[in-house]
């Protein structure tokens, strides 16, 4: 594979579910989620070296494995895909309990008393799902496997503690609403995902 | 037999040393951090919950070795003389000491970065010769104690001992054996093609990607037929047909699985498959994905594979 700028592809499967396990050099785990832009430094038989370009991880460099490998061929996490380019925003209509993106309609539940104005939407985070919450990630009966990535809602007065997420319960959070008989989280998360506003943040939501 | 301070050691002797020795090092090692070397940390909850109080962190430390060497002493030794259980209840406690607290106390001295200091360090230091005193002294009191009739009543000799163990493992063997059977356990779909991907050779997915852009088709659906083929006549059966080949050139080859008249390799099957059945699917519904996969394998449960096989890959 030749060296330059490419993105995080192949982790969108069951297993993986959005995110790639990556070592700094100082071997500390870090997360990269899917679609977040990297440079390939360097491929070895075991690894590959990139320097991680978008995100809170923006500038660190990590080893990554590989998706497939047999003896000496390889297949990368790594895609030279075509780079993220949408650009609009999310717009959250508190009194309908919804937020509209790219013309679908998605229910929310809102915990929380958001001011009318735009906040940022950072690369996502990825929460644990307690074992109780699996349903979330049953894809049979309206989960995601993507259930797990939190996007940071960035707020200058109080800091990043808010997310735009799925699930039921919200406590101050966004929560695009589990519905057994609707999957609204997968379309929103790999358009997120293919959305950019600069290196730390993919999308904004503006409340209405 | 061994002669050491004028005392006969047996294999009981050895038996019981590393018995006691390994019993309480595993014992500790249940708790999940290098306990009890490090026992002022404050990192790990249960070394908080156990320091927190002095008694709780006598029990702790003093009570385990009590009853495990006491357990040992009585078992192994019940018709050695009591000089042969005190030197045998001391070398096992010395042995424990100096993997533990003598270890601890080295690493303090010298200041090693994995043990640290929590309060001043002589305290800490004069913390651990005193347990290491109450160990020593303990394992006296313990040989001591097995000599004396209530311990010989309480805990069995040998013989009974390991006709229980006997039974105990049996008893195990077969709950675990009646567990399987009836946990009515399965394997979930995404184990199963998760493994017959692995199985696939990386270069396959290379070349499936390259093919695919080249004739605007989707390298999903693709690589799932190419799992699910892989699923169902995986390398070492392709191996037995390229060797039947040799005698009846008319078959199915390849990863993909295509008709030929000669034997075809993975890559030659992958290319015509995607010319016969893929190009220009890119973007293909639902719908015409299901005609393509019925032209390709009429059977529906193979259709079906292939399709929870892409789902597998990418949602939707």
């Amino acid at each position: 594979m030749r060296e330059g700028v490419c993105y995080v592809y192949h982790v969108n499967d069951v297993m993986h579910r959005g995110w790639l396990e990556a070592y700094t050099l100082d071997d500390i785990k870090i997360l990269i989620s899917y679609m977040t832009k990297v440079e390939l430094l360097a491929s070895n038989d075991k690894n590959q070296i990139i320097r991680i370009l978008e995100s809170d991880n923006i500038g660190r460099i990590a080893k990554i494995p590989y998706y497939l490998r047999s003896r000496k061929e390889h297949y990368s996490y790594l895609c030279f895909a075509k780079a993220p380019s949408i650009t609009e925003k999310i717009y959250l209509h508190k009194t309908n309990s919804e937020i509209t993106y790219l013309g679908e309609r998605c229910p929310v539940v809102l915990g929380g008393n958001l001011k009318q104005r735009t906040y940022l939407l950072g690369f996502p985070v990825k929460r644990n799902i307690a074992r109780a919450m699996n349903e979330y990630l049953d894809e049979r009966s309206g989960g995601s496997r993507f259930a797990e990535s939190w996007f940071p809602i960035k707020r200058q007065e109080c800091g990043t503690n808010i997310f735009l997420h799925y699930g039921r319960i919200s406590e101050g959070c966004i929560t695009v609403k589990y519905e057994k008989e609707n999957d609204n989280w997968t379309r929103l998360f790999l358009n997120l995902m293919l959305s950019r506003i600069d290196d730390r943040c993919v999308s904004e939501i503006e409340v209405v | 037999m061994i002669d050491l301070l004028g005392v006969t050691f047996g294999w009981e002797s050895i038996v019981a040393i590393l018995a006691i020795v390994l019993t309480l090092k595993w014992f500790y090692q249940i708790y999940q951090i290098s306990w009890p070397e490090y026992y002022f940390s404050i990192n790990d909850k249960n070394a908080l919950f156990v320091r927190h109080s002095i008694y709780r962190f006598l029990l702790f430390r003093l009570l385990p070795p009590f009853v495990i060497e006491l357990f040992y002493l009585t078992v192994f030794l019940r018709e050695s003389p009591l000089l042969s259980v005190v030197v045998v209840a001391i070398i096992s406690m010395l042995i424990y000491i100096v993997i533990s607290d003598g270890n601890a106390l080295i690493q303090l001295i010298y200041t090693r970065r994995n043990v640290k200091v929590f309060f001043n360090k002589p305290s800490q230091i004069i913390f651990h010769i005193i347990v290491m005193a109450f160990l020593v002294a303990i394992s006296y009191g313990c040989a001591i104690l097995s000599k004396n009739g209530t311990a010989l009543l309480i805990f069995p000799s040998i013989k009974p001992l390991i006709d229980n163990m006997w039974a105990a493992f049996i008893g195990f063997l077969l709950a675990s054996f009646a567990r399987e059977a009836l946990s009515n356990r399965s394997i979930s779909e995404s184990t199963v093609i998760n493994d017959a991907l692995q199985e696939i050779n990386p270069k396959i997915f290379a070349l499936i990607d390259k093919l695919a852009d080249k004739a605007n088709a989707n390298p999903n659906l693709i690589k799932a037929v190419a799992v699910t083929e892989n699923l169902q006549r995986p390398a070492w059966f392709r191996l037995i047909e390229q060797i039947m080949s040799w005698f009846s050139k008319k078959g199915t080859y390849g990863i993909m699985q295509v008709q030929s008249d000669r034997y075809l390799t993975d890559e030659e099957s992958i290319e015509i498959a995607i010319n016969k059945y893929f190009v220009n699917t890119k973007n293909a519904s639902n719908e015409e994905i299901e005609a393509i996969l019925t032209k390709y394998n009429p059977s529906t449960t193979y259709q079906d594979i292939v399709l929870k096989t892409m789902r597998y890959l990418l949602p939707g």
